[in-house]
């Protein structure tokens, strides 16, 4: 594995060797192979998170870290991000992480680079966010040991969710009974593209869930599109304790890949109270994942063995 | 000039068989069997070939003038005559638009200068394709206009469509439809659908196109005009055409040959190259334009030959132009697609290349092969395979979706008021 662009490009295999290394991590009982490597950051949108998570664990790796100014660089057009980057890998750079607010141009970009620069998503448009979902699984074995058969269910603005996309695409693999709830202008456009059940009704969704994901709503782009604003949404789809506890499984755990908008996804005692913990251990073990995967990507020579 | 041993299809008079063309001044002198050449006279053995009228595009984009690194109206031109084309309509959305009379006689200057092919330009509907004021019909029929047309965008303003359409056909000539409704449409990249899905593009939703058939369908019934609707990509769509030609409404149409061989399912890793609109669409949607073809509902093959710079197609496909390089491509796809699979005959499918669109246009010297008209005419391979190389077309547009893919049915030569062209 030389690439992390997408889930669907990686075996069940890999995703599991990633999820061990992982926890070897968390657990203090491996180091890094990849010491003498350079990876360079470049977010074209804002992150926080990310970007935060993806510099922690290449300290963590001990790797050298560019951060690169994408602000003062232009890249209307893919052949100069390929230009860029081919540049960066004469500079010594190994891999590149890169969010971009355009669908598949990482893709594009990786196959046009004739050097062996790897290549890891972090977040393309509304395509996919792959270390996303190998975080929030990572988080789901700790808490429920396997998703094989248990009832998953994502919550809101799913047609604008790579987390969503990729989240779907890795419990697909692991045989989840995967459910997704959302107002029907937040839904797919194209529902036989996943394998998933859709409810309207939150009550019915989250009906014995054992996981429950709620997802960031993105009002600007509703706003632009004319459709009504976060407190239409909050009338049918916040999430409380109150729901939680009369519906879901007695073991749920709520989970939301941040930043999370306070009483409109989720209420806030229900974000401040014990089941709210997940989300900063989602945080937490993104940091040990994407060590395992700049890792796993980097090792015993990286690109060229 | 002579042309021996070829086989003549005249599909205006559903004609086929072997027959000799003699060729004087650039006007067909003789058609009979077994002409015997002249001491002087130029003899072309076309044993094993296929002679056509030539063919008629009646929707391309030359790009000259405004964007002549994608096109000149020269390059455009070169590239027609590669694909077989004797006969070519641009459309208005050059820089300066082709909505008055200046550009329209600049187009048709320009072109005299690179070839005698029939250059039959589209005007503007309305002033700057902006569905606001009707453009000067008549000055610019008398100057050449052969329909009128804002393709690219369609025309919003229902009351202009109504009036536009009464009387550029009080005048005699058509207007043609890009149909698509702009709300609808919002800044999509690719068809809507399994494919925009998962790629996490957005989508351009079928009836985007089939929303603006119906309602302008009920434009053409209200004041019986004669319309003709371009770039047809969608079932529905067909569907709707196809009930109100039932119902004796004087509309034809047009597909492209991509919309009758490639389906979004084709667009893999993002590439721009098959980025066009309409956009790509479904296999049940290909299957519907091919019996729209078959049944007649579909009238013409048009190529909608839209260039773009590499440069252009080979951006994110988010920002990259939209449009497919259509002339060199189009016999063989067509032959490939639709005569050696079967869905159409020969004859047929030479129509909707020829006399089809010609009689649409009332283009006098063109889709037929008649005793005293100009000699305009193709000559091609039915059986001859080769491998679409875009790096080697004449057009500037050096990018195909087809690249590498390899056809059945080549274009030899093009004659062109009796001068005889070399398409290999």
């Amino acid at each position: 594995m030389k690439h992390l662009t997408d889930i669907e490009n990686i075996s069940k295999e890999d995703i599991l060797n990633i999820i061990a290394t992982a926890r070897e991590f968390k657990a203090g009982t491996k180091v890094s192979d990849v010491s003498t490597k350079t990876v360079a950051l470049m977010f074209y949108e804002n992150s926080t998170r990310t970007r935060c998570s993806f510099e922690i664990a290449a300290q963590k790796l001990k790797m050298n870290i560019i951060n690169f100014d994408t602000e003062h660089s232009s890249i209307s057009k893919g052949e100069s991000l390929k230009d860029t980057i081919e540049n960066l890998y004469f500079l010594g750079v190994n891999a590149v992480v890169i969010r971009h607010s355009y669908s598949g141009l990482i893709n594009n970009v990786m196959k046009s680079v004739k050097y062996p620069v790897s290549f890891v998503n972090g977040g393309d448009g509304t395509h996919a966010h792959p270390t996303q979902a190998l975080l929030d699984f990572y988080t789901m074995l700790e808490k429920i040991n396997t998703v094989e058969n248990k009832k998953i269910v994502i919550v809101g603005d799913i047609s604008h969710s790579r987390v969503a996309k990729s989240n779907i695409a890795l419990l697909t693999k692991f045989n989840a009974d995967i459910h997704v709830c959302a107002p029907s202008y937040m839904n797919f456009k194209n529902f036989e593209s996943f394998n998933v059940k859709y409810h309207q009704n939150i009550k019915e969704a989250i009906e014995g869930a054992d996981v429950v994901m709620a997802l960031r709503v993105q009002n600007e782009r509703h706003e632009k599109e004319g459709y009504p604003d976060s407190s239409e949404y909050k009338r049918l789809y916040e999430i409380d304790t109150k729901l939680l506890k009369q519906y879901a499984s007695k073991d749920v755990i709520l989970m939301h890949p941040g930043p999370a908008n306070r009483n409109i996804e989720v209420s806030s005692e229900l974000l401040d109270n014990t089941l709210g913990n997940t989300i900063l251990k989602q945080a937490q073990n993104g940091v040990y994942v994407r060590m395992a995967v700049l890792n796993t990507i980097l090792k015993g020579g990286g690109y060229a063995s | 000039m002579l042309l021996k041993n070829g086989k003549i299809i005249n599909p205006a008079r559903n004609i086929e068989g072997m027959s000799d063309i003699r060729i004087e001044n650039g006007v067909i002198k003789e058609i009979s069997q077994n002409i015997t050449p002249e001491k002087v006279e130029q003899v072309y053995d076309l044993t094993g070939k296929i002679v056509t009228p030539g063919f008629v595009d009646m929707h391309c984009h030359l790009r000259e003038p405004g964007y002549e690194a994608k096109e000149t109206i020269k390059t455009g031109i070169e590239s027609a005559i590669q694909g077989g084309y004797s006969a070519i309509c641009p459309m208005a959305n050059t820089k300066p638009f082709n909505d008055n009379a200046q550009t329209l006689m600049y187009m048709i200057a320009k072109a005299k200068e690179t070839a005698e092919i029939g250059f039959y330009p589209i005007c503007a509907v309305t002033k700057g394709l902006e569905s606001e004021k009707l453009v000067n019909v008549s000055q610019l029929i008398e100057l050449g206009a052969a329909a009128f047309s804002d393709d690219g965008k369609p025309v919003e303003n229902m009351r202009l469509l109504r009036e536009a359409l009464k009387y550029i056909n009080s005048l005699g000539k058509i207007i043609i439809s890009h149909s698509e409704d702009s709300s609808l449409a919002y800044g999509g990249v690719i068809n809507e659908g399994r494919v925009s899905e998962k790629l996490g593009l957005k989508g351009i939703p079928n009836i985007t196109e089939s929303l603006a058939v119906a309602r302008e369908l009920e434009i053409v019934r209200s004041v019986n005009g004669r319309y003709h609707f371009a770039h047809i990509s969608t079932k529905r769509s067909v569907e709707l055409i196809r009930q109100a030609k039932k119902e004796g409404l004087l509309i034809t149409a047009e597909t492209a040959p991509h919309y009758f061989s490639l389906t979004e399912d084709d667009i893999k890793d993002y590439e721009a190259k098959y980025k066009v609109n309409p956009p790509l669409r479904t296999k049940s949607d290909l299957k519907a334009i091919i019996e729209g073809l078959q049944d007649g509902t579909i009238d013409v093959i048009a190529t909608d030959h839209a260039p773009h710079t590499i440069e252009e197609k080979t951006s994110p496909i988010q920002i990259a132009p939209m449009g497919i390089a259509g002339f060199e491509t189009a016999l063989g796809l067509t032959m490939t697609y639709l005569v050696h699979n079967h869905k159409l005959n020969l004859i047929e499918a030479v129509k909707k290349l020829t006399s089809v669109p010609a009689s649409i246009l009332g283009l006098e010297n063109q889709g037929k092969i008649e005793c005293g008209i100009e000699a305009n005419l193709t000559i091609f391979d039915l059986n001859e395979e080769w491998v679409v190389d875009s790096s080697k077309f004449k057009s500037k547009c050096r990018i195909s979706p087809f690249d590498g893919l390899k056809l059945k049915g080549k274009v030899k030569n093009t004659i062109i008021k009796g001068k005889i062209y070399n398409a290999d």
